[in-house]
């Protein structure tokens, strides 16, 4: 799986678990923080990465709400994960 | 063969556990002579499969007075990281079948934990206000975690309402409410802020147990 695809899944995944339906539509680049620009609580991380989990069909490690600031954070361990 | 060791490993497992409870109990049961009560007649007797409840933090003590509440299943806390900082308690902990959790930084690996130990049919007891609060009669605003865990795992969610008795010799009373299907509540796939509202939904039943609890022992108490 490319880098594009795996952003553009990533996309629509975030659309449908984080975004609210009165909010606009996600912007997202690898820069987007996941707390400061999409607001993300600790628990909305966790449940970010466990939809990640389902829709990628992986296993994240033992990491933790701080090891993911950026969506490029998260596209670079789906990256990692899915290539392995 | 290797239902043979599974077996034995589970055995050995529950062994420290079943231990410190047992003897615990007496001792537990004649300080604390917990009451429990059930909202209504739709609330099931016993929990048997896997189930996450939800209960008030008033104290540290609560640990123990839940498993007076619940003593017919083996519970798995959630707690908090802070106290698991020596190997020793570490071991200690595990063994009382805590699921250590970062408070600062979130860790999946116990959401993991939690997600396994479900699917085992195990009971998962979470504070969800994620701090003692000892402020008599209040809530403090409840965290996602429990609901979020509860629907990740497709089990249903119990409140639990403790109340302490005031002075030492009064009984502490535990109201257990009706479970809470968060599928029904959310949605088969929940945004984040229908986590939130539902987090709020489990709240405003904790306080309607809490009013239940009034109605039955405090108003009870002026009439008399």
């Amino acid at each position: 799986m490319t880098r594009e695809e795996i952003t553009v899944k990533l996309k629509d995944l975030f659309d449908l678990v984080l975004k609210d339906d009165d909010s606009p539509d996600l912007e997202l680049t690898e820069d987007t923080n996941l707390v400061t620009d999409m607001g993300l609580s600790s628990v909305g991380v966790l449940y970010a990465v466990v939809a990640v989990e389902e829709f990628f069909n992986i296993r994240f490690d033992d990491v933790g709400f701080s090891d993911f600031s950026t969506v490029k954070d998260v596209i670079d361990y789906i990256e990692k994960k899915v290539n392995a | 063969m290797s239902s043979k060791v599974k077996k034995k490993r589970k055995i050995g497992s529950n062994f420290a556990y079943d231990f410190v409870k047992v003897t615990g109990a007496i001792p537990a049961l004649l300080w604390f002579r917990v009451k429990t009560i059930r909202a209504n007649e739709n609330v099931p007797k016993r929990y048997k499969k896997g189930v996450v409840f939800a209960v008030n933090h008033t104290s540290f003590l609560d640990p123990i007075i839940v498993h007076c509440v619940l003593w017919y299943r083996r519970l798995n806390f959630l707690a908090t990281k802070e106290l698991f900082k020596t190997e020793r308690k570490l071991k200690f902990f595990q063994r009382m079948h805590c699921i250590p959790i970062d408070k600062q930084n979130f860790n999946i690996s116990a959401v993991h934990a939690v997600r396994d130990r479900l699917k085992e049919e195990k009971a998962i007891v979470i504070f969800p206000e994620g701090t003692v609060n000892r402020e008599e009669g209040t809530l403090e605003n409840y965290k996602s975690g429990a609901v979020f865990m509860a629907h990740m795992a497709k089990k249903p969610l119990v409140p639990v309402y403790i109340v302490k008795g005031k002075k030492w010799y009064n009984r502490t009373v535990a109201v257990i409410g009706e479970p809470i299907d968060t599928t029904t509540i959310c949605g088969k796939v929940p945004k984040m802020a229908d986590l939130d509202n539902a987090s709020e939904y489990l709240k405003q039943k904790e306080e309607e147990l809490r009013e239940i609890y009034n109605q039955r022992y405090k108003n009870k108490k002026k009439k008399d």
